[in-house]
């Protein structure tokens, strides 16, 4: 998951900035479901070790991923 | 690299006229037709995200059931959930993901974590031998129905013959929905089309009389364009002037070492269909009876390998044998395999690694080592036992048959 998110990020990194996190953060929002999601956000909630950068202030800006039903 | 080939065809101006496009090559004959009916976890039929309420709506409508507003998981994401625990049953038409996806040993796992798997085919396939439940396919010989080709084209698919299982898929998917207390009550797979039609803006147009009148139809087709839509795009997208993407090169983390020297790349050959479940029961094995490794002649020279010499194939995610072919059409350090017959096991040895966008798995880059071997390897061993007794089935079921 780590890997997919990095990936993710080397993709927008071609960005400007405020751009990449948004394109991330809409990246994750469309197409990963809530328990990957909510993984992520733990991920980094526990410090995020080898995230990159704009993914991680991506990951912050995510809403919490509703539950399982 | 969709992206960048958009992005050229936009610069050189081949969109919108005759003759031009970006046009993928399929794999199977239908990827079209299932991906335009929402088979992708994200999207509901006409590549309508799952998020957008109004489109949600409509199904919900129609079919009285409420609708997720989430993504679900692609099948990577399912088998990591089924190993975590938190996925418990899958439903397999066609398809046969034990021989066909990377990483062959966490597929099994994942299908072995599940409680419920539900596999239907033709065959007793790879991944039947991970069914609880195990419920017959029928060829396209045997229903009627609909493919659709990578330039949008719906083509009638007519019946020849009675489905020998008694149900077509469709039927035999009716079925179960109405077994779990959702019926679904089509007569005829032209009703499920006058379905689609209602709900889908592009296929709005199409019916099977309609298909059946003009031979096929390229969508969109609605009230603007009744009969088809041959070339897209005419003048402009639908988003007013072409959006230019940067699309930054995210390389594979895989990576050759002094373990493993080479780079695997895997493929397909003419005469055996993808994982060769239907071709390898036929007379084309007269062509490909087996998967070999080819391998350029220095490579080859370096390990003392011969033509023909058995030989292991090695990764860090397994290890298989195979007869080795000497090639000159071979890069030096790049071997290559196909992955047409099972007892070859070509995906014990590739990765799960997969690209971002869309998880499709990197066949095409694993860092292998090749060496003269001595004896099939310890997978191909226990494939061998196993196969065996799911062979046994297959012929007394063809004998009760």
């Amino acid at each position: 998951m780590i890997h997919m998110a990095n990936q993710i990020g080397s993709f927008f990194a071609a960005y400007p900035k405020n751009e990449a996190v948004a394109g991330i953060k809409d990246h994750l929002e469309k197409f990963w479901e809530p328990r990957m999601r909510r993984q992520i956000i733990e991920y980094a909630a526990q410090g995020a070790g080898g995230l990159h950068e704009y993914v991680l202030e991506a990951v912050k800006q995510l809403a919490p991923a509703p539950a399982s039903k | 690299m969709v992206m960048g080939m958009a992005n050229l065809a936009m610069a050189t101006g081949n969109f919108g006229k005759n003759g031009v496009g970006v046009n993928p090559l399929r794999g199977q004959n239908n990827v079209q037709g299932s991906c335009d009916m929402g088979s992708f976890p994200h999207e509901l039929p006409g590549y309508r995200h799952v998020s957008d309420n109004l489109v949600r709506q409509s199904f919900e409508a129609a079919w009285n059931v409420p609708l997720q507003s989430e993504p679900g998981l692609r099948i990577p994401n399912m088998i990591d959930a089924a190993l975590d625990g938190t996925f418990k049953g899958l439903y397999v038409q066609g398809e046969d993901i034990v021989q066909s996806d990377p990483g062959t040993q966490h597929i099994s796992a994942g299908l072995k974590a599940m409680e419920c798997v539900v596999v239907q085919d033709l065959f007793l396939n790879e991944t039947a031998s991970f069914a609880h439940v195990f419920l017959p396919g029928s060829s396209f010989l045997e229903k009627d129905g609909t493919f659709t080709n990578a330039e949008r084209r719906i083509s009638l698919v007519r019946q020849a013959i009675p489905p020998v299982p008694g149900k077509a898929d469709w039927e035999a998917t009716a079925a179960l929905s109405e077994a779990m207390g959702y019926p679904m009550r089509y007569n005829h797979p032209s009703e499920i089309m006058d379905e689609i039609a209602r709900l889908t803006p592009t296929f709005a147009g199409v019916t099977y009389e309609k298909i059946e009148r003009l031979g096929s139809i390229q969508w969109p087709c609605n009230e603007k364009a009744p009969e088809g839509t041959p070339v897209m795009h005419i003048g402009g997208f639908v988003r007013g002037k072409g959006k230019f993407m940067i699309t930054e090169f995210v390389p594979t983390d895989e990576r050759t070492t002094g373990r493993f020297p080479l780079i695997l790349t895997t493929g397909r050959i003419l005469s055996q269909y993808n994982v060769g479940a239907q071709t390898r029961r036929t007379s084309n094995n007269v062509w490909h009876d087996m998967d070999v490794l080819e391998i350029h002649p220095s490579d080859a020279e370096n390990r003392g390998i011969k033509d023909g010499d058995l030989v292991s194939l090695a990764s860090r995610a397994g290890e298989i044998t195979l007869p080795a072919q000497i090639s000159e059409r071979m890069q030096p350090g790049v071997v290559y395999t196909t992955f047409h017959h099972a007892m070859t096991g070509a995906n014990v040895v590739t990765t799960d690694y997969s690209d971002w966008a869309t998880n499709c798995p990197e066949y095409k880059v694993t860092a292998v080592q090749v060496q003269l071997a001595r004896h099939i390897s310890e997978w191909q061993q226990h494939y061998r036992q196993t196969r065996r007794m799911t062979t046994q089935i297959e012929k007394e079921s063809a004998a009760n048959d």
